[in-house]
């Protein structure tokens, strides 16, 4: 998982500093844009606006998880992990992937995409000391439950990201 | 039921009026240092965040 999103990270940087060597003056515009679309997904994601956020209702299908626990963690780790392939709750995702293609630096791609990856895998370990399904079950209640406040506290982020995007650039 | 939903609809617009306090704050606190720097750190903290919220609907 950690892998695959290194790689969504380095992709989307390695394509923004491809747009950046070809014009070196877009990442004011890029920036100003991308600030007013975090200040737009702020707004959605404390359900002030219903905005569509871009991804896919796919799922990893459940044939390809058939192979043996090592084999179907890679392959679901793998898919999971790139972030573009299945659902997009949170409208954070493709606001960090916009960012990393405006900084255009492969290096910081890799690190944040990277940090993305092993914070979401971490999470995951939550169930791991789980016994039973129904221990399964009840964990992965509490840990939903918590899907509300995480919008708002995304939707805090996002705001403080727009106005800083908005502001810093142009301060003396 | 109507003082709730008042409640929670303040409660968001704080919540949007204390991002934007927040990112204008860091802007000023960066002011002299490349926009870049500051910007790096959001994105840092988005990476973060995004990664623990995404389990909370998986």
């Amino acid at each position: 998982m950690a892998a695959a999103a290194t790689a969504t990270g380095v992709v989307f940087a390695a394509a923004g500093a491809g747009v950046s060597a070809l014009w070196p003056d877009a990442t004011l515009p890029l920036a100003a844009v991308l600030g007013a679309a975090a200040f737009a997904y702020a707004l959605h994601e404390l359900e002030l606006l219903r905005l569509p956020v871009p991804g896919r209702s796919w799922q990893v299908p459940v044939e390809w998880l058939r192979g043996g626990f090592y084999r179907s963690a890679v392959i679901f780790g793998g898919t999971v992990g790139f972030g573009v392939f299945t659902r997009v709750p949170f409208a954070s995702l493709p606001i960090l992937l916009v960012w990393l293609f405006v900084s255009g630096n492969i290096v910081y791609g890799a690190l944040a995409g990277l940090v993305y990856g092993v914070v979401r895998a971490v999470s995951i370990y939550s169930s791991a000391t789980t016994r039973t399904p129904e221990e399964l079950t009840q964990v992965s209640q509490r840990i939903m439950r918590l899907a509300a406040p995480a919008h708002q506290a995304t939707g805090l982020l996002l705001a403080a990201f727009a106005a800083y995007l908005l502001t810093a650039p142009y301060l003396p | 039921m109507i003082q709730t939903l008042r409640f929670e609809a303040t409660k968001r617009s704080l919540l949007v009026a204390a991002g934007l306090l927040l990112g204008l704050a860091l802007a000023l606190a960066t002011t002299g240092v490349s926009w870049q720097a500051g910007a790096v750190g959001l994105g840092f903290a988005l990476a973060v965040l995004t990664g623990l919220a995404q389990r909370c609907s998986a």
